[in-house]
């Protein structure tokens, strides 16, 4: 793809650099695919213990969302990244209209981990049924392609302006933009859970289950299904057409957004060493939108299963301290973003007096800081159902730190004194991920085996002590 | 003061600094002058702490960078070549940055800031995304960072690049001022004539080492020359080569 583009080919850097961006993104997509696949597995087998007919078009139903909300967000994501990279700037001067065509070849490679998530279901049903798998397997297809050009469209109003000023609140939307889109995906997940309060006294064919994603439904009815496929097929090519004009004119011609007021003051603010680092870290964070994604994985994984187990309305104190040891480990799923930011400036902070464990713990703080938060919505969420819940709350804490930690610990091992950025591999990261579960097991031996306050006392004293020696470890 | 004793730099099979030999005096400014790959940014590199010289020893102000690299950092101000700065943080966000790194008390940062913002017309820019900066402020970013502590050793790598003459000229007054505070400056540009103005010693590098050292006039009277770009071309024996291009040049004409 990127060897093929004579333009960029020519600049010798941008091919370098892009090169190695399309190898990480090989590995991002087998990185995002396995958690992807994991739940894939989980709503698969609850497909296969269905007793009835209803209750898989129920789990197809919600299942449909997934690949097109993960779809619509990836592509303005990435859309907004390769634009602020300048890989248009060259094509600007070709003769040639290229548009969407060519961004959605770019985006196509980070969609495909959103069939991991449908794959093991789709497999189910390609068994038992053939028929209904095809027919499955195509409705999954076309959600991917209709959370693509809606993330076109997005794309083209939001993102094809130019902001190079500051806005005042900028934190501010940020958070909104976060709470927003965790508000989003609890109402689609929602929907489902009223839509599955519906369909027993509507039946199937209400008027909603016309339209993606609800028209999944259709799938036993294979006619009435394909006459759907095809319906939405045209709409999408209508779409899809005049979008990728549409973006053309806007990469040529961009708005020009100035709701700056004049600021020319510089407001001084100073903090430690260790905090200035992390709110560095934060800020480049927040205003790369591509990262927030990364960090938000363990809220892709999650939402489904809380929806879920709501739904079943057996949501117990165990379970939420399940999500709690999810989301702790996966904070190391973060190590890579949050190293790679730093990216071409290491030469910059290696001119600083910063030394080497302050650089790997300020990483490490980071990394921890949005599962913590996340881990805490989760504790007070928790709270709303059993009051109990609170004795979770140290663990939010204890479980993010001890797993970036030991991450921290386990990438740099065989580094040299320099402040620098690991290689990161899948390899490693499978590693990574087998050391903390057994971490998170040692912690989690207690609670499972104890009385109640013993065992979550006894929890904490354990994480606390592998978190403590961590850091010791780290610091010396 | 600036001193290397032996300073060599491998990159694999290429020797990019060789046996460099540098003193660099309190409140002196040391022009670093040298053709291309020549080995200008290598140094200051090796200087700055970036790089781990592969022997030799650098000591800034009293300071081994090899051994105590911290305690060196504290004391160095540092222009790269092309400014390494984070693209999606503000100057404003920058400034602060640096200022928790380097332990500036709020209140000198605030003025330090002020005072250079002021001097380089930098105030609008303030609230600019970095990566959207044009080249030359880019540069100032650059520069106001390496100057925010107060460094008693400023190394600048080509740092008037870019700079419009106006700014250029304010950052040679805030030089000189450093070297009236008794702080040592080592300096490399490819503009002769205002390494001329700047410096009051001269170091002509090539292939890693130091060729020929003093003043402009030292250097001068050594090979004979009255302007500087001779002496340049001279003492880095590229006068048959520039010779030998014309005359090709004029062939093909
Ligand atoms: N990181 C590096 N790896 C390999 N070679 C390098 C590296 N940095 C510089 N060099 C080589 O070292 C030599 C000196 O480079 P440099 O110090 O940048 O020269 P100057 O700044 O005088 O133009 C050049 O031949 C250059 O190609
Ligand atoms: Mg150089």
């Amino acid at each position: 793809m990127v060897k093929a583009n004579p333009m960029i080919a020519n600049d010798r850097e941008r091919l370098e650099s892009e090169l190695k961006r399309s190898s990480s993104i090989l590995r991002n997509v087998v990185f995002q695919s396995l958690p992807l696949l994991t739940f894939g597995i989980f709503i698969a087998s609850a497909i296969i213990l269905a007793e009835s007919r209803e209750v898989v078009l129920g789990l197809l139903g919600s299942l449909a969302f997934i690949p097109l909300i993960l779809s619509i967000y990836q592509t303005a994501v990435q859309a907004t990244y390769l634009n602020s990279l300048g890989v248009f700037d060259n094509l600007k001067m070709m003769p040639t209209r290229l548009g969407g065509h060519y961004l959605s070849g770019v985006i196509a490679l980070d969609l495909i981990p959103n069939f991991a998530f449908v794959l093991p279901s789709v497999v189910i049903l390609l068994i038992q049924k053939p028929l209904v798998g095809t027919l499955t397997l195509l409705w999954f297809l076309l959600g991917i392609i209709l959370g693509h050009v809606i993330g076109l469209a997005i794309f083209t109003t939001f993102g094809l302006k130019i902001q190079s000023y500051k806005g005042r609140y900028n934190f501010l939307k940020v958070i909104v933009k976060v709470i927003a889109l965790i508000v989003v995906l609890t109402l689609f997940f929602s929907l489902i859970y009223a839509y599955e309060y519906i369909i027993p006294y509507m039946g199937f064919m209400t008027e909603l289950s016309v339209i993606y994603p609800m028209a999944i439904t259709s799938v036993f009815d294979p006619f009435f299904s394909i006459f759907l496929l095809i319906l939405h097929s045209i709409f999408l090519l209508l779409i899809y057409y005049y979008i990728s004009h549409k973006i053309w004119e806007r990469i040529l011609e961009p708005i020009i957004t100035s709701d700056r007021r004049i600021q020319n003051e510089y407001f001084p603010s100073t903090r430690s060493k260790m905090s200035s680092l992390v709110l560095k870290d934060l800020k480049m964070i927040s205003r790369q939108t591509a990262m927030i994604a990364g960090f938000l994985l363990p809220l892709f994984v999650l939402i489904p299963q809380i929806v879920l187990a709501v739904q079943e309305g057996d949501l117990s104190l165990t379970q939420i301290t399940f999500f709690i040891f999810i989301v702790g480990a996966l904070t190391l799923s973060g190590s890579d973003a949050v190293l790679k930011i730093e990216g071409k400036n290491l030469d910059f902070l290696r001119t600083l007096p910063l030394t080497k464990d302050q650089y790997i713990i300020g990483k490490a703080v980071t990394m921890s800081l949005i599962p913590m938060i996340l881990s805490i919505i989760l504790v007070v969420f928790g709270i709303y159902y059993y009051i109990s819940a609170i004795l979770l709350l140290p663990l939010a804490f204890l479980l993010p730190l001890t797993s970036s930690f030991f991450t921290m610990i386990y990438l740099f091992r065989y580094e040299e004194e320099d402040i620098g950025i690991p290689d990161i591999n899948i390899l490693k990261m499978i590693v990574l991920f087998i050391i903390v579960g057994l971490l998170f097991g040692l912690i989690a031996v207690p609670i499972l085996l104890l009385n109640t306050y013993i065992g979550y006392f006894t929890s904490y004293g354990i994480a606390s002590i592998l978190m403590i020696s961590a850091y010791l470890h780290l610091k010396l | 003061m600036i001193v290397t004793k032996g300073l060599t730099k491998w990159f694999g099979g290429l020797c990019a600094v060789n046996d460099l030999n540098l003193r660099v005096q309190d409140g002196e400014i040391y022009g670093l002058l040298g053709p291309n790959g020549s080995g200008k940014s290598t140094t200051m590199k090796i200087l700055t702490g970036i790089l781990k010289p592969s022997s030799g020893t650098a000591i800034v102000d009293k300071v081994d960078v090899v051994a105590s690299p911290i305690k060196a950092k504290k004391k160095i101000g540092y222009v790269p070549e092309s400014p390494i700065l984070y693209e999606s943080l503000t100057p404003n966000d920058m400034f602060n940055f640096l200022g928790g790194l380097r332990n500036i008390p709020s209140e000198k940062l605030k003025r330090r800031v002020n005072y250079y913002s002021n001097a380089f017309e930098f105030y609008p820019y303030m609230h600019q995304y970095i990566g959207s900066l044009s080249f030359g402020n880019k540069q100032k970013v650059s520069i106001i960072s390496a100057l925010l502590h107060d460094p008693s050793i400023l190394i600048m790598d080509e740092a008037m690049n870019g700079l419009d003459p106006k700014i250029a000229r304010i950052l040679r007054e805030i030089l000189f001022r450093f070297k009236v505070n008794g702080k040592s400056i080592i300096f490399s540009t490819h503009v002769l004539p205002l390494a001329e103005m700047v410096c009051d010693r001269i170091g002509i590098i090539d292939n890693g080492t130091i060729v020929a050292e003093g003043t402009v006039e030292e250097l001068k009277d050594k090979v004979h020359e009255a302007d500087i770009e001779d002496v340049f071309l001279e003492l880095t024996k590229s006068r048959d080569r520039v010779a030998n291009v014309l005359d090709a040049l004029k062939q093909t004409e």
